[in-house]
């Protein structure tokens, strides 16, 4: 009886031991489709669209959907949706047909919205973001309660006036010495138009006989007035050796290139090298002054 | 060898004639309506996140304050190539955990400089290998002296941290973020809570 007692006691330690630390409550999901719309409209023209809210959870919940001003914060791009400044001013000028929704798991829910061009906005590039947000059940309580919200950007042109289509690569970046992975490159593309336009940037690492070892491409967008880095990292390079990179980039009706060699090796691997090195010179001449001397 | 008459042959063609009136409505058809089908698919670019509706920290405290942490698990999905920005703040200006007239206030930690550890009566956030946390892993504690990990107070909302930029498509692409509570036995006992906002948008 002792033991079974005994064993019991294990089997409920056991238990309570293992049962993770994180949050005990059921998981909830929202999706927004699509993730990013451009839209192109004239002074005082009115157009319509669609984003979709999808539960892909297995809980329902309350769910609101508003917008909000879309901007970027260095050239990372870190995305901001606080303050109408400048161009992050459309947000005003969006409209839906319902705010508040009620999506049970599994169901999705087509949200239209209605974008009004004002009577004076300045020609060119103007942001927003839609956001579809959860809401806490009513009386939900625990130290953190959490709302979660997925948005769609949203790219507005103002056809009128004067609008200048306009970038220039800034700078590009390849270290000749890379000692850790990944193998980065980098490259800054500033928008100096008055509207956004895409940059689409590949790199392509060959090995010393020319063979493509590894390609990748992006393309992001880039806001007036502003500059981008876009980071292309090669994640699985080889710890060792010696390959050529390049850049290439497209935007508007422009391209531009930059390569570069590239050994990829760590510090230690060049003392080792440099060791082995002076090692071979010092017995060779210790070899030469040995034969001499017989 | 046999012979064939001519009545054999007319039946013999006649056969053939038939044969071939029968089969040839079949090869015309087969090859006047052959044509070619284009299957276009679009695909809409999606993102999505999924967390816990509430994380609960209990703690026992003690005259010299005892901590706890549990964290929440936050999963994004996306089919943009571009991957995603996951950012994080408080619902509204006030980042003090409440119950009724009490409050434990923010830790004085940011994700940039966070507090090597929580102070009494404060409550804070880190998330392993952003900022200055450290790497981690970190370890749930439960009612212990003093946390081994660092803290910072979660941001109020007009300034969300950032949590994790990617570039590429992801699959419920997990983030741990950890929430930790410090109090002494000053702290009238009760359901403290705020509410936080986690965002996730394209990186595009």
């Amino acid at each position: 009886m002792k033991r079974l007692f005994a064993a019991l006691a294990a089997i409920v330690t056991a238990v309570v031991l293992v049962v993770p630390a994180g949050a005990d409550t059921p998981s909830e999901s929202i999706a927004i489709s699509p993730v990013d719309q451009h839209i192109s409209a004239g002074v005082g023209e009115t157009k319509t669209g669609t984003v979709t809210v999808i539960n892909d959870g297995q809980v329902g919940y309350d769910a609101r959907v508003y917008a909000q001003p879309y901007s970027v914060k260095g050239e990372q791009y870190e995305p901001t949706f606080t303050g109408q400044n400048g161009r992050a001013d459309a947000d005003t000028w969006l409209s839906f047909d319902h705010t508040s929704l009620h999506l049970d798991a599994g169901k999705s829910a087509e949200v239209t919205y209605t974008l009004h061009i004002p009577s004076a906005p300045a020609p060119g590039g103007h942001y927003a973001v839609i956001f579809a947000e959860t809401q806490p059940a009513a009386g939900a309580s625990g130290s953190v309660v959490v709302r979660k919200r997925v948005g769609s950007l949203v790219y507005v042109t103002v056809t009128n006036g004067q609008l200048t289509r306009e970038g220039r690569v800034d700078q590009t970046h390849i270290d000749g010495w890379q000692q850790t992975l990944p193998l980065t490159a980098w490259i800054r593309i500033e928008n100096i138009g008055n509207t956004d336009f895409a940059a689409t940037t590949t790199m392509t690492v060959r090995d010393v006989f020319g063979s493509v070892k590894y390609q990748a491409d992006r393309t992001v967008n880039i806001l007036p007035a502003t500059i981008r880095r876009v980071d292309m990292p090669w994640d699985k390079a080889p710890w060792f050796g010696l390959v050529s990179v390049k850049i290439h980039a497209t935007y508007l009706d422009q391209n531009y290139d930059y390569q570069q060699l590239v050994l990829i090796a760590p510090l230690w691997s060049l003392v080792l090298l440099v060791f082995i090195v002076l090692l071979l010179v010092w017995w060779a001449v210790y070899a030469g002054t040995r034969r001499a001397k017989r | 060898m046999r012979k064939y008459t001519g009545k054999s042959i007319r039946l013999g063609a006649a056969a053939v004639a038939i044969i071939a009136a029968l089969c040839s409505p079949i090869a015309a058809s087969a090859a006047t309506t052959s044509t070619n089908t284009t299957i276009n698919a679009t695909i809409s670019s999606t993102i999505s996140m999924t967390t816990s509706t509430t994380v609960a920290v209990g703690v026992t405290p003690t005259a010299s304050g005892a901590m706890s942490s549990a964290f929440d698990n936050v999963q994004v999905t996306t089919n943009s190539n571009n991957g995603y920005v996951l950012s994080f703040a408080d619902a509204d200006a006030t980042t003090t955990l409440v119950s009724g007239a009490n409050s434990i206030s923010a830790d004085a930690g940011t994700q940039a400089s966070p507090s090597t550890t929580l102070t009494n009566n404060a409550w804070g956030y880190r998330v392993d290998g952003v900022g200055g946390f450290g790497a981690g892993p970190t370890t749930a504690e439960t009612n212990i002296a003093s946390s081994a990990f660092k803290w910072a107070g979660v941001p109020a909302s007009a300034s969300p941290n950032t949590l994790k930029t990617t570039a590429t498509t992801a699959l419920n692409d997990q983030t741990k973020v950890w929430y930790g509570v410090k109090v002494d036995t000053t702290k009238p006992s009760g359901t403290y809570s705020d509410t936080v906002t986690y965002t996730a948008v394209t990186n595009s």
